[in-house]
């Protein structure tokens, strides 16, 4: 059975993650205690805000070096959402510049368009424009589906095993997946039957 | 490309939800009516976004709000804004916390300014919604705070151009003349907005029909349009609105109501 284990950190709203494992009949558990973080199968790291702030308080609960361990030697399957995805790359503009977690090579920095009519953030529901066919995450996904983005700063891509690319001025990192990690750059817990679909086979063994 | 968004507004005081003409609110239900009679659960899968204000006038207790919010947000799986009575950082903070994704500032622009940058330092400035609520009288556009029952006394114009000093995610215009009207949406209210407007922008107030909604959303700079209309869209008129938008090809997102319901209880391990 799977036990769902969602890393509290003070950045952002969790209730609409639980809430959306509860709906698929999912067991979880929020917490940032550093010695439970090993007891979980899945591992979701949330996140909205400041990615300077998020990786301190990271730091300040000790949860750095677990979260690493779980996922690289356990290699238990982790999703970064939203904030929680852009802190498993490698650093972030935000704020000056700050080390992520560096589960991924991946860097970064905030959008920024030539065209003055793009706005940012980039807020609302978008689709995915293309993605590589093997990415299991996406099953059962199309162009069709969307999902919900509320971000400034976006992923760059980085020689990803798998991924998927969104367009919103120019391309960016929707989501990826490297072996047990992955990333996805909207709120799936936000994005009615498409963000469902995507969770479900997040949880679905493969 | 970003999609347009159907938003929907809830009115709550004190455990009840409201329905509200002109800023005068009439009492609707609570939250077991809203399920019952209104079968809440079944429009939330039809619109894009959900705002919750709470309107009460005397002291606001946010702990029944926010118990009122989690009950919604158990079967709602669209972003819920959440506003009414913010007036610190810490007030963001809770409802951050506990079920929120982006809070509406509305008073507090006018009496605690910094709140909005101080938010937004933190929880970024996508997780905070201006919310401008303009009277129209005779020619004249005011700005109104407090409910509708403060005039401002600033040029309008001036207002709007002076949030550009704060860093937040997007500016909701409500037309009170409008509010609840079902009359249809004041474009007019677009003159307000300075030449070089740069955000995501929601218009409120008078929608009564899938026309207003469609011809709200077909204007370039609308991201999204708001209706607090209960009773305008009682029953399946929201989802008969939402497919004929879809007909009209409003790029809107196409949600699978059906396969949605089926993804309940998928897993099945909270039996277990």
């Amino acid at each position: 059975m799977k036990q769902v284990g969602i890393i509290d950190y003070g950045m952002g709203n969790i209730n609409s993650i639980t809430n959306a494992l509860s709906f698929l009949g999912l067991k979880w558990k929020v917490t940032d205690n550093r010695q439970k973080i090993k007891d979980f199968s899945h591992l979701i790291l949330p996140g909205v805000g400041s990615f300077k702030i998020a990786m301190q308080n990271l730091k300040k609960l000790n949860l750095v070096d677990e979260i690493m361990e779980v996922g690289l030697v356990k290699k238990r399957k982790i999703l970064g959402i939203c904030l929680g995805m852009q802190l498993l790359g490698s650093s972030s503009t935000e704020d000056g510049y700050t080390e992520g977690l560096k589960f991924v090579k991946n860097k970064v920095t905030k959008f920024s368009f030539k065209q003055k009519d793009i706005r940012i953030p980039h807020v609302g529901f978008n689709n995915i424009s293309r993605f590589n066919k093997d990415f299991n995450l996406l099953k059962d996904i199309n162009l069709k589906d969307n999902f919900y983005f509320v971000h400034s700063y976006k992923m760059n891509f980085e020689k990803n095993s798998n991924y998927a690319i969104c367009n919103y001025g120019a391309e960016f990192l929707a989501a990826f997946q490297n072996e047990n990690i992955f990333g996805v750059q909207f709120h799936p817990e936000k994005s009615q039957s498409s963000g469902l679909k995507l969770l479900r086979n997040f949880f679905q063994d493969q | 490309m970003i999609k347009k968004r159907l938003i929907f507004t809830l009115l709550y005081s004190d455990n009840f939800f409201f329905q509200s003409r002109n800023f005068n609110i009439q009492k609707v239900g609570d939250i077991s009516w809203l399920e019952k009679n209104y079968n809440f659960k079944n429009i939330s899968y039809y619109i894009d976004e959900l705002i919750i204000l709470d309107i009460s006038r005397n002291e606001k207790n946010k702990e029944n709000f926010i118990k009122n919010i989690n009950k919604i947000s158990e079967f709602c799986f669209v972003p819920i804004t959440v506003g009414g009575g913010i007036k610190s950082l810490e007030d963001a903070k809770f409802f951050l916390k506990n079920g929120s994704d982006k809070i509406l500032i509305n008073s507090s622009i006018f009496e605690n300014f910094k709140i909005i940058n101080q938010i937004t330092e933190i929880y970024g400035e996508q997780s905070v919604v201006l919310g401008i609520d303009l009277k129209k009288i005779d020619n004249d556009y005011f700005v109104y705070s407090n409910n509708g029952q403060k005039k401002i006394n600033q040029n309008p114009k001036k207002i709007i151009k002076n949030l550009q000093k704060s860093n937040f995610g997007e500016l909701l215009l409500n037309s009170i003349n409008q509010d609840g009207t079902g009359m249809g949406i004041d474009y007019s209210i677009l003159d307000l907005l300075p030449a070089k407007f740069n955000k995501p922008l929601i218009l409120s107030g008078g929608t009564g029909n899938f026309k207003h909604i469609l011809e709200g959303l077909e204007k370039k700079f609308v991201s999204a349009i708001s209706t607090s209309n209960l009773l305008n869209f009682v029953g399946d008129g929201l989802i008969k609105t939402r497919n004929k938008l879809l007909s009209e090809k409003i790029d809107f997102p196409n949600w699978d109501i059906e396969l949605l319901q089926n993804l309940k209880s998928i897993f099945n391990d909270q039996s277990k």
